[in-house]
């Protein structure tokens, strides 16, 4: 089922929604992505405490970005 | 056995063997932390062999496991009849890397020797790291490994 609603989006939004050629589909998808990312947010605070991303430092951050773009150096065993 | 990881080229992601699976549930370390973090952020793979799964239900840590097998990114990599074949020289090579740097304990790490050569055949296929916090096991394999601290 799908429901009809109006929204308002910033022109920059608006547009990368409507140039997307389903501006519906393309915001219901934007929901379910940053669902899925929510719950996984939940499962991390519940494995590891609600303060868990305290001591994560930049460089800890920053690693782990180059790590999931193919960014990092191999440690070659 | 349906592998639900579909095959190298298609997405990314990453291998984990035993001792990572177990450091990243514990959040050991925050660079771990911020690993699992990115791995949700960014839609790449968290691959866990499926051996890890069975070794990890046996003991304390099963609820945990649990629950971190429910994140999105998360999933559990097959053990094929192919893959077992494909995994025995790996075996052997990681059970000779464990007897020349921690031999009074090779043997009973076994579960650890297992799961390292069924990562290595996943990252292998894939062309994809092992995440490993025992780098040692991978001496004089061809795989990409990323070390946790």
């Amino acid at each position: 089922m799908t429901k009809k609603i109006t929204i308002s989006l910033p022109d920059e939004l608006a547009d990368e929604a409507q140039a997307s050629g389903n501006a519906s589909a393309y915001i219901a998808a934007a929901l379910r992505e940053r669902r899925r990312i929510q719950g996984d947010l939940a499962i991390m605070a519940d494995l590891w405490g609600p303060s868990w991303q305290d001591g994560i430092s930049d460089d800890d951050s920053a690693r782990a970005a180059r790590l999931m773009t193919g960014g990092a150096k191999a440690d070659a065993a | 056995m349906t592998d639900p990881v579909p095959p190298a080229g298609v997405l990314s992601g990453h291998v984990l063997d035993l001792d990572a699976v177990v450091h990243l549930i514990e959040g050991k370390s925050m660079y771990g932390r911020a690993v699992v973090r990115q791995s949700s952020a960014h839609g790449v793979t968290l691959l866990v062999p499926a051996l890890a799964v069975q070794v990890l239900s046996l003991g304390p840590i099963q609820p945990r496991l649990e629950r971190f097998l429910r994140m999105s990114m998360v999933v559990t990599g097959a053990l094929s009849p192919g893959d077992a074949v494909e995994g025995g020289p790996y075996a052997q090579e990681i059970m000779a890397s464990l007897r020349r740097h921690r031999p009074s304990a090779a043997d009973a790490l076994l579960p650890d020797v297992l799961v390292a050569a069924h990562a290595a055949v996943h990252a292998t296929r894939r062309g994809w790291r092992i995440i490993t916090a025992t780098p040692y096991l991978y001496e004089g394999l061809d795989v990409r490994l990323e070390i946790l601290p």
